[in-house]
């Protein structure tokens, strides 16, 4: 069963002649400049396919990348555990989760920053497993008390643990890739079991903007292409220093560097499920770091869901973010500028949508719930304005007539449920009554949420002996040992 | 963007909620139910305007029924392009078509000031706040705010409009409370502007009157309009529908009887004054089911007022619109996330004259100097998402790409010099340092930081003085005027 999903595509920002110029430039720029490919393996493969390689460059006529977009699926279906919340990622239907993947947390309740820890992943997984408006779980922390070569697994592991929706994840080392699918296997029961209902992915980032592949993920990318699973493409290219200083220029770099992606894994495996991962990013121009919370971080990313619907290919992007250190008015409007852009243009995968804080730095509880309240409001903008007769209300005007009053109307009656979303955390009490209650920010009411879903009896989302199975296989654990 | 001049006046519309065929219907069965049911017109005058035109009246019930030719008439005739100008020519607003400005709201008895008291508003607020939005380089007009306490109605109009004109070299708009008022204020736009003739070529002050849901004119409301109207100044007419109240529950059937509610209205000033500027006015939201309580946060209002936009589009006449409130009693995530998203959302449809999306929070109830500097920011950011992404051979940027190639930066490159000012909007408040940094500032929020920069403004701005000798031509011309 689908999670449903709402689609986008009320708002425009490139025109069809702008996404035209866009996508004949990144044409230009793959056949005459190309990319630069380090990966012997890769360089081979592309050669095969009839790509024009010298030395470490590799030139992609047009007809390469027809080809990719002839055999790339148009619709991807990202499966849960319970099979309830499957996610059928088409066209312009939205889907919103969380994102990773920073080494920081901010400490519930006093929003200190400190190292994450792995029982962060299960807790955070618990959070979003109970958070109805989160679609899917990117493993959000690098916990900083494994050691790297355990982190994929056991990041995977923690999260297999605690929620059932769709876990998203980076692998980090080939080994890390082939653990993961080992374990995915476990719990499928076979690999053509998991190909079947792929309930784990991955992203990679196997693209250095600009225009070049990574060589040790292009072979995590090449492994995870080879079994057939989803995966997602993730480049990001940064306005100023990695990609032009202008959108419009670094959406076109983006594009270019995104189709090389799509060409690569489906010379590796025609059909694979490939998420085009447009990531465009914006330089500080007064640090040289990364923006998030801007809004044409939030126009990009809306242009890129046009151009993945260009491709019909379904997207992973970014929003819901903020530059703002803390959970205050800043993170509030940043965050909803930048997700109300990418969900209206029909993102079909928003990653980053919960808890990021202090762009892609930290992650916050608190702001998880919150985010939680931002989505819902995003997805009444997707519902949009329904105008059949029954919601052009002609008789309910008539029926109520001048200086008349719908409280008591049958039509009000009808619809007063299902016409209008109600968040959950914002306060929309009388100030008297908001003081009374302790006049608390919505960050303080977050904190109450959050630690009241925590307390919650945890069920491990594991049957007893496969988790046996798992820990007897691999060591790892969920960082929960130490509770009740 | 020129120098000098504000961030307003970029054409909006790539948001779209409402198909050109379903705005076609509202207005049809806007036109029907104006035709067959009527409106309510309390005011004599207007009443007997409607029946010396040929509208089939009621005497007993005061029911207007408009004729479909009466209202296209008035449509026909109503400007399609309004001046609303400013003391100062570069704050000039050009309403036409789907160009953006916003500004400030009112009317509120009280205010948070920069001590953190909450508080009766008085007119030196009045004087403050217009002194302070002088200096805010996104808010492009003011609608004046508060109500000063200390005064005996008799003498409100004309010091809220006189303190506002003198500190504050934007257009000034406000609603009015007494007949004589709106002729002395006229008179103090006259000493000011140079003359009768000048005022109504360069109209720099404006007014709002209002109609009552569902369908009424009101006697009192109703003279002030048609008293505007013949002195041939620009008068906003605010409709205030409120879905399951005043207003059916569902969104569409919401937009109709407003469409209906407005075009009495335009029809109403055309007979009066034919070519007479006025503009359709929404100021709609929705109830909370819960409480039965208005709510100003609402993501539904976004999407009212993108609608109503929209409708006014379709009759090409500018419209007065609502956005970038908050219930919130603090200014905290939820007040950034609900005022961010509603400003947005009526920005990108195009909304001409969208006022309280600064200063306001609390259900409208409270103006807040440290939201001014908050919301100036949130305006700024829609306002670049409003300007969307320039698509051409310059901005695309394929040589600069290809120059740069793969591995390749653009941090010194022509381009980047060349466009790293124009390209990115530059915030006034959002913090974007590193944490380490963020913290050796003092942690501050971005409250706190608005504080600060609403506390220098009013240490140091001094706004553009007014012509010499018209203040001593007003105080002479108009009694009851208070020196502050």
């Amino acid at each position: 069963m689908f999670r449903s999903a709402l689609s986008g595509g009320q708002y425009r920002p490139l025109s069809d002649s702008a996404i035209r110029t866009i996508h004949a430039a990144s044409l230009r720029i793959l056949s005459e400049t190309g990319v630069n490919v380090a990966n012997h393996e890769a360089r081979t493969r592309f050669r095969q396919a009839g790509a024009i390689v010298d030395g470490e460059r590799v030139r992609l006529p047009a007809a390469l990348v027809e080809d990719a977009l002839a055999t790339i699926p148009h619709q991807i279906i990202l499966c849960s555990r319970d099979g309830q919340q499957d996610l059928l990622l088409k066209g312009q239907r939205v889907h919103f989760g969380s994102g990773g993947s920073p080494g920081t947390v901010l400490s519930v309740g006093t929003l200190q920053a400190r190292p994450a820890l792995l029982r962060d992943v299960s807790l955070l997984a618990i959070l979003a497993d109970v958070l109805g408006e989160c679609d899917f779980f990117v493993l959000p922390v690098t916990p900083s008390d494994i050691p790297p070569q355990a982190i994929a697994v056991n990041r995977f592991y923690a999260a297999l643990k605690h929620t059932t929706k769709h876990i998203m994840g980076g692998l980090i080392s080939l080994q890390g890739a082939r653990d993961v699918f080992a374990m995915g296997e476990m719990i499928a029961g076979s690999a053509d079991a998991l190909r079947e209902r792929p309930f784990i992915s991955c992203m990679t980032s196997w693209m250095i903007s600009p225009l070049t592949f990574d060589g040790d993920v292009t072979d995590i990318l090449t492994f995870w292409c080879q079994q057939g699973m989803p995966v997602a493409l993730s480049s990001a290219p940064m306005a100023g220093s990695t990609a032009p200083i202008t959108l419009a220029g670094t959406l076109v770099q983006l594009n270019a560097e995104q189709l090389a992606g799509m060409v690569y894994t489906q010379i590796v495996r025609k059909g694979t499920p490939v998420l085009a991962g447009y990531i465009p990013g914006q330089m500080n121009l007064q640090t040289g770091g990364y923006l998030a919370g801007t809004p044409e971080f939030g126009l990009m990313q809306a242009a890129v869901a046009q151009l993945a619907q260009f491709y019909d290919v379904p997207l992973y992007c970014t929003a819901c973010m903020t530059d703002a250190k803390t959970l205050d008015e800043q993170a509030g409007y940043e965050k909803a500028t930048t997700l109300l852009l990418t969900a209206m243009a029909g993102a079909s995968y928003i990653h980053h949508a919960l808890g990021m804080v202090e762009n892609m730095n930290a992650v916050s509880y608190e702001q998880m719930a919150l985010d939680n309240d931002i989505i819902l409001m995003v997805k009444r903008v997707l519902r949009g304005i329904e105008t059949d007769d029954e919601h052009l209300a002609v008789d309910a005007i008539q029926r109520v007539g001048p200086g008349g009053q719908y409280m008591d109307d049958d039509h009000t009656i009808t619809h007063l449920r299902s016409e209008f979303c109600f968040p959950r955390l914002a306060d929309r009490q009388s100030r008297s009554a908001w003081e009374l209650a302790g006049a608390r920010e919505a960050r303080q009411r977050a904190t109450d949420m959050v630690q009241r879903l925590l307390a919650e009896p945890r069920q491990s989302k594991l049957p007893p002996s496969l988790d046996q199975a798992i820990r007897a296989r691999f060591a790892v654990h969920d960082g929960l040992e130490g509770d009740e | 963007m020129h120098a000098g001049k504000t961030s307003g006046g970029y054409r909006g519309g790539s948001f779209a909620p409402l198909k050109k065929n379903e705005v076609e219907h509202i207005h049809s069965v806007a036109l029907d139910l104006l035709e067959k049911e009527g409106t309510q017109v309390n005011t004599l005058t207007g009443f007997e305007t409607f029946r010396a035109h040929g509208a089939v009246v009621d005497e007993s019930s005061r029911i207007v029924k408009i004729p479909r030719s009466m209202v296209e008439d008035a449509i026909a005739k109503a400007p399609k392009r309004i001046l609303l100008a400013g003391r100062d020519e570069k704050h000039d607003l050009e309403l036409e078509g789907t160009r953006v400005y916003l500004g400030t709201g009112g009317t509120t008895l009280n205010v948070l000031d920069l001590d953190g008291i909450w508080r009766q508003s008085t007119l030196q607020d009045v004087a403050d706040i217009a002194r302070l939005v002088d200096a805010l380089e996104n808010v492009h007009f003011i609608v004046i705010p508060v109500y000063p306490s200390e005064l005996p109605e008799e003498r409100v109009d004309i010091n809220r409009f006189y303190a506002s004109l003198k500190n504050c070299s934007k257009h000034i708009q406000g609603g009015i409370y007494t007949m004589n008022g709106i002729r002395d204020v006229i008179k103090i736009g006259e000493e000011i502007a140079g003359g009768a003739e000048a005022l109504r070529k360069r109209p720099i002050i404006s007014f709002i009157t209002c109609q009552i849901s569902p369908l009424k004119i009101d006697a009192h409301y109703g003279d002030f309009m048609i008293e505007i109207c013949r002195q041939g100044l620009p008068v906003s007419i605010s409709i205030e529908p409120l879905s399951g109240a005043t207003a059916p529950i569902t969104l569409a059937g919401h937009i109709t009887q407003w469409a209906a509610e407005a075009l009495s209205g335009i029809t109403l000033c055309q007979l009066v004054n034919p070519g007479t500027p006025c503009l359709p006015g929404y100021v709609g939201t929705i109830t909370d089911l819960r409480s039965m309580g208005y709510v100003c946060g609402a993501v539904e209002q976004g999407l009212l007022n993108a609608g109503v936009a929209q409708v006014s589009h379709y009759w090409g006449i500018p419209c007065y619109s609502t956005s970038g409130m908050s219930d919130s009693k603090t200014l905290d995530a939820q007040a950034g996330y609900e005022g961010a998203m509603t400003t947005l959302m009526a920005s990108l449809a195009g909304a001409n004259f969208i006022h309280d999306a600064a200063g306001l929070m609390e259900f409208a109830m409270t103006c807040s100097y440290e939201k001014y500097v908050i919301d100036n920011e949130i305006i700024g950011m829609a306002m670049r998402a409003v300007r969307g992404i320039e698509v051409n051979d310059e901005t695309i940027a394929a040589d600069v790409i290809m120059e740069a190639g793969p591995g390749g930066n653009y941090l010194t490159a022509e381009h980047t010099v060349q466009h790293m000012r124009g390209e990115f909007y530059f915030p006034t408040l959002s913090d974007r340092e590193r944490r380490q940094e963020w913290e050796a500032a003092g942690a501050l929020t971005a409250q706190q930081r608005a504080n600060a920069r609403a506390r220098q403004i009013l240490a140091e701005h001094q706004p553009l003085p007014l012509p010499v000798g018209a203040e001593e031509r007003i105080f002479a011309r108009v009694p009851g005027l208070v020196k502050l």
